[in-house]
């Protein structure tokens, strides 16, 4: 281990040879891509909203095929139950003929997690899962087993269809450090998707970083730090969702139901240390966080009776919050 | 090296832009309370322009640009910029992501981490490439504009016109700001000279005549004023302004004098009244006399007294009149005439004594004593300064005090020559009271008038001031309706008694019971102004000029009623006059376009305007509960019970409900 210069110049390194592995299947979604590896790399979980078709999955497989780690996938659906998940108990025959209950790891068991299409379970299978989100092992028959670390879990959900879907609760979605929004790629990126997928023999990607290395830049990027000041930033932006309080702008007052927990202010100022990272500094700066407070906190904020009747979206809010906390620490 | 050592280039830095934030705090700041002064001080230019403020505001002036200015830097210096806002501006400008701001808050940490370290020696290797110019760049003050507006506004209106007192000592900045006096006669302007001069001659005349006919020695006093002030003008030698200020002199001592007068000719009508309770009705005369005294009617009161000195009249009669009049004067004469006629009979008496050399000592010693308690109440009596009315009033009470001692010395004698001689001088008193009763009303429309004139000097002051001739052809017409009006007065009781004709006309024709009135005089319209004595609209009537005159041709402004005439009848069959805040004004309310009310306003709305009895809370949690039993009972699909639920939630009640 080197100086904490250099280990930082190896973070930038890594993260940049990940970015490039996983660009070689993956166009466009600068922002998403960015999105994931700071909740990864912030020791979180990451949930990915976007219409089908436009890359999640790929992403997500190829960013594990790039970081060396195992990867699982489920794809969920109503009868899904628990116990496909987090696994079972099984008989079955030792050498000498006994039998015996052993534990069958279920896909959770791996260390990026592909949840498709998370909101098609029903609620006690999300449970399952999001139980190990947080606590990072299961319990199977009075028994705890832990599951291998790293342990990402990248969910997504469509936010087109209603039929048959049971939308996560708030409480639930309190739990994955980032929301990201997979946008529709330009005209750009669709030219060269299409091109790039009509070619004829898909770009492999290589293996770049290993468990161990995504270990250390875990721990770095824990170890980045963030003054004071900084820490108010993301407290200030923190205290302005929630409408009762002083320092509210009128927008929060009037939309939002329920601000963000401190579950946000975590989630802003440990993925912002990524960025600071990332970019070669020793510590986050106010832009850092102005930068991740629309994934952290965009499903932390509930919106009351007139916000869902506008249909008002929560980045509007964020944003206005943001320019309003901006504009304050500028006098 | 301590981090605190190693951080203090950037305190450098910081130190340099916090100055340049300083200084263009205090160049904001004092460019604002410049322009701030600049509005102050113009707006009392604007105030000594017109008027309202004394020419001695010029001195302020220097003041309060000082004291702005001083101000303004006290107020730019007070500001504090922390070393952190200091070094985010370095930070935001040289895009240094904050790591100037970071590097000085870990130096304060006493057991700072690698990462702190790190921090901070990162940020002094940028600090060559920070620009304190680049974080805090000079800029023109926000608010220079502003400042320029005000000055150019300062400038024209000091310019426009020098301040019209040139008032010589009192400083420097009078000295240069004041300009000589003009000319005063170039000020005024060939019509409003005609207009000011036509007003003020009107007002001389009518005040001339009402000095002739009852002896005013105040009103002689404002007489003389008035001329000279009207040959002052013709000549040239004021001002519309000194006009003004000395008509506003005139204004209220002519106030004063009729306020005055009034009071007191308003106390003798009630004492006449109450006089008159304590009276007989013997003779029909007495009765005449008691009813139009008891009515505030002195002009018949006077009526009555005469026909008291009808030579037809029984022994009898004279008689009664003669104990009548008495008891009248008597009850007339005030507490010290009473008293001095008292002390005057005691003398008389005691006088009629010492002659006969029957005066004891001590009666020689009351005489003198009542002499000199006589002396020293004629002394005060002379001392305490009449009115125009107790005056008249003391003479009246003298001639009925004279025509009932002569009525008594002539008894049974047919020669009555002198009695009538005294009642005929008690009745002429009682006419001028009347009279004066008239020209108390007369003397407040004068009031009016006076206020008219005023008015008009200041409009000619502010006019010239402004340069602007605009309103010269209105003023004029307007000052000229004043004299003619003023004209009017004096004719208006010639005039009354064919206005009367003329209206008993009028209402034979219409229908209505004929006016009962003396002279209240109403010019005519071409057409009636009025039916079954509704006033019209529009119609205005004017004071006391003949039916058809050029004046009484003038169309009207809307509202202003009739005027009463010189007669006191209050029954006025064209109606009350209109009240001036009749006057209506079209208002035009411009509505604004907007998006209409957005969803949710249409819903609260709605609810808002609704008539619930029952709080919302709890009518949700009655329902709730229903909700779910509902729910459980019906087949609602798994994945749509999830947005029930949700939007039972969301139209839950609020935490402030």
């Amino acid at each position: 281990m080197g100086t904490v210069q250099q280990q930082v110049e190896e973070f930038k390194r890594d993260y940049t040879l990940i970015q490039n592995e996983v660009r070689k299947v993956i166009v466009g979604q600068q922002d998403v891509l960015d999105g994931v590896m700071a909740g990864m790399l912030g020791g979180g979980h990451c949930l990915l909203e976007g219409v089908p078709g436009l890359g999640k999955t790929k992403m997500v497989h190829a960013l594990a095929e790039s970081l060396d780690l195992s990867f699982s996938r489920i794809q969920f659906t109503p009868d899904l139950m628990p116990s496909d998940i987090i696994g079972t108990n099984m008989i079955v025959e030792d050498q000498q003929g006994r039998k015996h209950f052993e534990f069958q790891p279920g896909p959770v068991f791996g260390n990026i997690l592909l949840a498709d299409e998370i909101n098609r379970a029903t609620p006690k299978t999300q449970s399952a899962l999001l139980e190990a989100m947080q606590e990072g092992h299961v319990t199977v028959a009075k028994r705890q087993h832990q599951i291998d670390r790293p342990f990402f879990v990248l969910a997504t959900q469509n936010p087109l269809e209603m039929e048959g879907t049971y939308p996560l609760p708030e409480a639930q979605l309190d739990r994955f450090l980032f929301k990201l929004r997979v946008p529709f790629p330009t005209r750009a990126e669709l030219h060269a998707i299409v091109t790039r997928t009509t070619h004829g023999g898909e770009a492999t990607i290589q293996p770049v970083v290993g468990k161990a290395r995504i270990f250390a830049m875990i721990a770095l990027a824990a170890e980045c730090e963030a003054a004071p000041h900084i820490v108010d930033t993301a407290i200030q932006i923190i205290e302005a969702t929630h409408p009762e309080h002083q320092t509210a702008p009128p927008i929060s007052k009037k939309y939002i139901r329920f601000g963000a927990s401190p579950r946000g202010g975590q989630a802003i100022i440990r993925t912002a240390k990524v960025l600071a990272l990332r970019a070669g500094r020793y510590a986050i700066a106010d832009q850092d966080v102005y930068d991740v407070v629309k994934p952290a906190l965009r499903h932390r904020i509930i919106l009351n009776f007139e916000g869902e009747a506008e249909n008002i979206d929560r980045d509007l809010i964020l944003d206005e919050i943001v320019d309003v906390i901006r504009k304050k620490k500028r006098i | 090296m301590t981090p605190i050592q190693t951080v203090r280039p950037i305190y450098r830095v910081i130190r340099r832009v916090r100055l340049r934030m300083v200084a263009m705090a205090v160049a904001n700041r004092v460019v604002l309370m410049l322009a701030l002064g600049l509005i102050t001080s113009t707006a009392t230019v604007a105030g000594i322009r017109s008027g309202l403020v004394s020419a001695n505001g010029w001195q302020a002036i220097p003041w309060i640009l000082g004291a702005a200015s001083v101000f303004g830097v006290i107020w730019g210096l007070s500001i504090r910029i922390s070393d952190l806002i200091a070094a985010k501006w370095i930070d935001d400008a040289n895009l240094f992501a904050d790591r100037l701001g970071n590097a000085i808050s870990f130096a304060t940490v006493t057991a700072p981490t690698p990462f702190m370290v790190a921090a901070i020696h990162d940020a002094i290797n940028r600090l060559p490439t920070a620009n304190p110019a680049v974080a805090a760049p000079w800029k023109r003050p926000r608010h220079l504009w502003t400042l320029a507006l005000a000055a150019g506004a300062f400038a024209s209106l000091a310019a426009l016109r020098p301040p019209l007192e040139h008032r010589e000592g009192n400083g420097f900045f009078t000295a240069t700001l004041s300009p000589p006096p003009k000319e005063l006669k170039a000020k005024l302007l060939p019509g409003e000279e005609q207009e000011l001069t036509q007003t003020i001659e009107a007002l001389r005349a009518q005040l001339e005549d009402q000095t002739n006919q009852h002896d005013l020695s105040e009103t002689q006093k404002l007489l003389a004023e008035l001329k000279e002030l009207l040959e002052e003008i013709r000549a040239g030698k004021t001002n519309p302004e000194d006009a003004m200020l000395r008509l506003e002199d005139l204004e209220r001592r002519f106030d004063k004098w009729t306020n005055e007068e009034g009071q007191k000719l308003d106390e003798i009508k009630e004492k006449l009244r109450l006089a008159a309770e304590k009276m007989k009705e013997d003779t029909k005369a007495l009765e005449q006399l008691k009813n139009a005294l008891d009515q505030g009617d002195l002009k018949a009161a006077a009526e009555a007294l005469k026909k008291m000195a009808d030579p037809k009249l029984t022994q009898r009669e004279k008689e009664r009149q003669k104990k009548e009049l008495e008891r009248l004067a008597n009850a007339l004469k005030d507490e010290k005439t009473r008293q001095m006629e008292q002390l005057k009979s005691e003398i008389d008496r005691l006088q009629k004594k010492e002659e006969q050399n029957r005066l004891s000592s001590r009666e020689q010693d009351r005489l003198a004593k009542k002499k000199k308690e006589l002396a020293q109440l004629q002394k005060e009596k002379e001392q305490n300064a009449k009115t125009n009315a107790e005056k008249q009033l003391e003479r009246l009470t003298k001639t009925l005090d004279q025509a009932a001692s002569e009525q008594q010395r002539n008894q049974g004698d047919e020669q009555n020559g002198e009695e009538q001689s005294a009642i005929d001088r008690a009745a002429e008193e009682m006419r001028r009271l009347s009279d004066a009763e008239q020209q108390k009303q007369t003397m407040r429309r004068m009031q009016r008038k006076m206020g008219a004139a005023k008015d008009l000097a200041k409009r000619s002051s502010m006019k010239q001031r402004g340069g602007t001739q605009g309103e010269n052809g209105a003023s004029q017409n307007g000052g000229q309706q004043l004299g003619q009006d003023a004209q009017q007065e004096q004719d208006s009781d010639r005039l009354g008694q064919t206005k009367r004709r003329r209206l008993e006309e009028f209402m034979a024709r219409s229908g209505s019971k004929p006016f009962k009135g003396n002279g209240g005089g109403h010019n005519g319209e071409k057409k009636p102004a009025m039916m079954d004595g509704i006033p019209g609209n529009g119609a205005k009537t004017a004071m006391g000029s003949d039916p058809g005159d050029s004046q009484g041709q003038q169309a009207g402004g809307q509202g202003e009623g009739s005027q009463a005439g010189s007669e006191p009848d209050h029954r006025d069959p064209l109606g009350e006059t209109t009240g001036l805040d009749s006057k209506r004004q079209d208002t035009f309310v411009a509505g604004q376009k907007t998006k209409g009310p957005s969803r949710s306003e249409t819903i609260f709305g709605a609810a808002g305007e609704g008539f619930a009895g029952t709080s919302y809370k709890t009518v949700y949690h009655d329902y709730e509960s229903v909700i779910e039993e509902d729910m459980l009972r019906e087949q609602i699909p798994a994945g749509h019970r999830r947005y029930i639920e949700r939007y039972f939630d969301i139209i839950g009640p609020q935490r402030d409900q």
